[in-house]
């Protein structure tokens, strides 16, 4: 009958027989009570196995913003005025293991495009229009700043696969380039997209570093993948914000528009106005500020609760310098504020070092911070 | 911390079907105790137990968009379960004595015959029901908080995350026009940090 049942070909009758049987069954036994213990031990080995992902509410943020609120009233009361200070340094491991990053090259000058790593195509100063094809591509510059990938006739896929890298320079404006699929994709400063044009009209993936914000053309017989530092992006069709720079063990995303999964040390499904941050043994997911993390692209720089190591990272990339501290446990204090490109590297570094808790001195393209 | 637990179990429902790992995540943590002591109960065995509830929760995740048109997640949970183990039943050589001897017993003094569909349903609540009020206090309370305790959507929204959303938008807001204000373009604000 219990075989009948399984295979739904038992009478109504025998269904419910069945199911009445099955309730009182083992029900009065004796040794069916198990311990409190024995249940939550249970319960956390299939958490584990199912690798679950708690919601993360920052209780601090409330505090931050309140804070924040504080600072800015404050701040317009009486002009321009500045906070003290504190920070004891924080105890962050730095996790060394080698990151499946891309390496820019810092040597460049230029916006530049290297095909094969051999061929290298100024992008500033080559002439609009078609400046590359292949087998079913080709490449456009469609005035300063911006590249465009379509398709070209039908043989895709055949041919040599060509390997595309395009990559800005420090102190570059954002750069943007439209894929063959529409997908727009803009580079900030010293930032690299890498990308196999032919296998890119069969499987829509690219790997980047630095910074970039993605609009990705929605086709969902297509997922389009990101491969940046230690994550692993996969959207259908998103808005979404991604920072992965070399000097750094983290990456961070930030969906804006859409939802997102990602894969690291585990994998995380993200919904808008949250960020995954992950190094090599981590992967963290907390709400976001979008527009803070978008500020860049409007050429503003907005930062809350950020180390100044990572602030100098925006800096060093904006102004192309290079960032030396002579006194290391600086490059931990937490800050925040709010940077323009417009603004003198000068002032900024002035009224950042108005704390007193830091000293800045400029030497030609070098920052040392004391 | 996790503001999951105040959705009802049709709203994490919906967001399973979105994908939301978080509503998985809280629905887990709504029905394993449940489902793991009456998988015990039937089978006697810890390992068994835990591999049906495991397995339960990846079918759960892998057909999240398609089979859920269940109305009333804790008995489809609990329906799963039961095929489950069913199917262990009648697989088990070494047990089937036991339990094959149980359901002919059961048959031969068997009288009622009402086979409704409704009226099986609710006998089946009803069963969730006791097995729920079996469960270790602080386990049943997980499960009865959520159930009776949950909020609007509306509710939530006006809470947590439009408040939230909107406090710190104004914060950015007010950075932004102070940068208009004042000299020096540039305002910096330092946070006492007493962790």
């Amino acid at each position: 009958m219990l075989k009948r049942y399984l295979a739904g070909t038992c009478t109504l009758a025998e269904r419910a027989l069945v199911e009445r049987w099955y309730m009182q069954f083992n029900e009065d036994s004796k040794d069916k009570d198990i311990s409190e213990e024995r249940l939550i031990e249970m319960g956390k080995e299939i958490r584990n196995a199912l690798s679950l992902q708690e919601a993360v509410v920052g209780t601090r943020r409330r505090w931050l913003v309140r804070t924040a609120i504080a600072a800015a009233v404050f701040a317009s009361l009486l002009g321009t005025i500045f906070f003290t200070v504190y920070f004891p340094a924080v105890n962050r491991q730095a996790a060394r293991v080698a990151l499946d990053t891309i390496t820019p090259i810092h040597s460049l000058r230029h916006n530049t495009l290297i095909i094969n790593g051999r061929l290298q195509i100024d992008l500033d100063s080559a002439g609009e229009g078609v400046i590359a094809d292949g087998n079913g591509f080709e490449v456009v510059k469609l005035g300063p700043g911006r590249l465009m990938y379509r398709r070209k006739g039908k043989d895709l896929g055949k041919g040599e696969r060509l390997n595309h890298m395009i990559s800005t320079p420090k102190g570059s404006n954002q750069y943007e380039i439209i894929l063959s699929d529409d997908t727009k994709v803009w580079l900030g400063a010293a930032s690299t997209l890498i990308l196999s044009p032919i296998d890119f009209a069969l499987k829509r993936s690219v790997s980047m570093s630095g910074e970039a914000y993605f609009e990705v053309f929605k086709d969902r017989d297509r997922p389009f993948s990101v491969r940046a530092g230690s994550q692993h992006i996969e959207v259908l069709g998103t808005h979404f914000n991604v920072e992965s720079y070399h000097e750094r063990q983290w990456t961070r995303t930030t969906l804006l528009e859409g939802s997102l999964r990602i894969k690291s040390v585990k994998s995380a499904i993200l919904r808008p106005g949250e960020q995954a941050e992950s190094d090599t043994h981590h992967l963290m997911v907390k709400k976001a500020d979008t527009d803070e993390v978008t500020a860049w692209r409007k050429d503003e720089y907005i930062f809350r609760n950020e180390q100044l190591s990572n602030v100098m990272l925006k800096l060093e990339r904006w102004y192309d310098i290079d960032v030396e501290y002579r006194t290391p446990d600086r490059a931990e204090i937490i800050l925040g504020g709010s940077i323009s490109r417009r603004d003198r590297l000068e002032d900024v570094l002035k009224v950042l070092g108005l704390t007193g808790n830091v000293n800045f001195r400029l030497e030609g393209k070098k920052v040392i911070v004391r | 911390m996790t503001r999951y637990n105040r959705y009802s179990d049709e709203e994490l429902l919906k967001m399973l079907r979105a994908s939301d790992h978080y509503a998985y995540t809280e629905i887990y943590n709504r029905y394993h105790y449940m489902l793991l002591q009456h998988a015990y109960t039937k089978l006697g065995d810890e390992e068994q137990a835990k591999d049906v509830v495991q397995e339960l929760f990846v079918n759960l995740w892998l057909r999240r968009e398609n089979e859920m048109n269940a109305a009333n997640l804790a008995g489809y949970l609990y329906k799963a379960t039961r095929n489950k183990i069913l199917d262990i039943f009648a697989h088990q050589k070494v047990r089937e004595n036991h339990v094959q001897a149980s359901l002919n017993d059961f048959a031969s003094n068997y009288s009622y015959a009402d086979t409704d569909h409704r009226v099986l349903e609710k006998e089946l609540s009803a069963y969730i029901e006791r097995q729920v009020q079996a469960l270790p206090r602080k386990m049943r309370e997980i499960y009865e908080l959520s159930r009776k305790g949950h909020y609007s959507h509306r509710e939530i929204a006006e809470m947590l995350n439009t408040s939230e959303a909107n406090v710190s938008k104004q914060v950015t807001n007010a950075i932004r026009i102070l940068r208009k204000k004042t000299d020096t373009f540039i305002i910096i604000y330092f946070i006492y940090n007493s962790l």
